[in-house]
């Protein structure tokens, strides 16, 4: 004769029934707290929900003064023409991927000037590192060959509006071996009134820019 | 198995101190690395609600709602799939509700699964701790497989690292948990060939022969 666990345990717990309840509060709380985290079961990395979350909610960029002459501000340099901006983040003692951002940009440059999309996107490269100053950035731009009328390579002096820029993009930077950082590098769109609007891998270029030129579009008609 | 019941109130209540003190006080250095975060960080915090002398009290009293240990087992997949999400695990670096829920949640859990895994069968046992462990082994072969960082907090070495140990760690609990259960098995099926293990065959309960 076979004896179950069950047959044997309901005798003692005539009522599960609270059990059972109290198992399913548990799995339902844990489902909706799992549903939260990964924003309706679309993302798992901190950098897809980053990525999800702008596109949901386009961000304004904080005020930030830049380290250029004349001095101006980041968010008035966005919104200055009309213009769609693709912003990277570098720092320019980097060899290993803000040189292929910085390759990529030297790319979109040639794009943008051979398909005459001058007067509708920008780049702009925005410095994380508080060693870059104007100096550094001038001859990185020059290294670049960065033309300021399409590209520009800008510092933020003061921390706190530094730190505040790079909470609002969410580009995290850790310290890395060699004296290197890591970053969650990508192109960063922001529309013609300062909002980062979509960001799109660093790995596609062409994309970035083919969404940049469609939001200038967009906003035309 | 280690139980709670084993030790001394006061042994217990400092013992927890300590895991609390560690998890917390050292909080910056063991979150500053994704291997440490999951593989230090979490076992002290569940150490801590394992070890705490409330736990006793608190494996009497939801028994009603713990039959069979089934709701803290339920709580168990949960919980650790949960901060198993990589976005969910970096919410807790920059968010002090995250942070203050994963604390609590961890705690919760260390101090309810001593009594669930008492009150549980083995099948249940099977059923959740198998869950647990494959859930746990995907997720580090996961991790290792990603070619881009699931955390932008973490490097990708530290990620692969993560992977590896969460892999290892659920074929130890895998391996811990069938030792442990042997003889119990050995024992009932020596004793009659056809029973199946019965809801009181504990695994605390057992004197190895």
């Amino acid at each position: 004769m076979m004896t179950t666990s069950t047959s044997s345990s309901n005798r003692e717990h005539p009522r599960p029934l609270l059990t059972l309840a109290a198992a399913l509060t548990v799995a339902l709380l844990g489902l909706a707290a799992i549903v939260q985290a990964t924003m309706g079961l679309n993302v798992v990395s901190t950098e897809d929900g980053r990525r999800l979350d702008v596109e949901r909610t386009p961000r304004e960029i904080p005020f930030a003064a830049v380290n250029r002459s004349p001095p101006t501000t980041l968010a008035a340099m966005l919104r200055a023409d009309g213009r769609v901006t693709i912003v990277a983040f570098i720092y320019t003692s980097c060899n290993s991927v803000c040189t292929v951002l910085g390759s990529e940009f030297q790319q979109m440059q040639q794009t943008i000037r051979s398909r005459h999309l001058q007067d509708k996107v920008r780049l702009m490269s925005i410095s994380f590192d508080p060693r870059d100053t104007g100096e550094r950035l001038a001859s990185y731009a020059l290294r670049q060959r960065a033309d300021p009328a399409i590209w520009n390579i800008v510092g933020i002096n003061a921390e706190a509006q530094r730190n505040a820029v790079l909470q609002t993009f969410g580009i995290v930077v850790l310290p890395a071996p060699l004296g290197e950082f890591v970053h969650n590098a990508a192109f960063h769109i922001v529309d013609s009134d300062g909002r980062l609007v979509k960001i799109d891998d660093f790995d596609m270029p062409s994309k970035a820019l083919a969404d940049a030129v469609a939001m200038y579009e967009a906003r035309r008609k | 198995m280690i139980f709670p019941s084993q030790f001394s109130a006061r042994g217990r209540f400092v013992a927890s101190i300590v895991a609390l003190s560690i998890a917390l006080g050292c909080a910056p250095w063991l979150e500053a690395s994704m291997l440490r975060h999951m593989c230090i960080q979490f076992p002290l915090l569940l150490l801590c609600g394992w070890l705490l002398p409330g736990s006793l009290a608190m494996q009497s009293c939801p028994r009603r709602l713990d039959e069979y240990g089934i709701t803290g087992l339920t709580l168990l997949l949960f919980v650790s799939a949960y901060w198993m999400i990589p976005r969910a695990l970096e919410m807790s670096l920059t968010s002090h509700v995250a942070q203050a829920g994963k604390v609590a949640s961890l705690i919760l859990l260390g101090a309810l699964l001593p009594g669930s895994l008492k009150r549980s069968p083995w099948v249940v046992q099977l059923f959740f701790l198998g869950n647990f462990g494959a859930m746990m082994a995907i997720a580090g072969i996961q991790y290792q497989n990603m070619p881009q960082r699931l955390c932008n907090a973490y490097l990708l070495d530290d990620q692969n690292l993560t992977g590896v140990a969460l892999v290892a760690a659920s074929v130890l609990i895998s391996i811990l948990w069938c030792t442990h259960l042997a003889p119990i098995i050995s024992f009932q099926v020596n004793g009659n060939p056809n029973a199946v293990p019965r809801a009181e065959s504990r695994i605390d309960k057992v004197t190895r022969p």
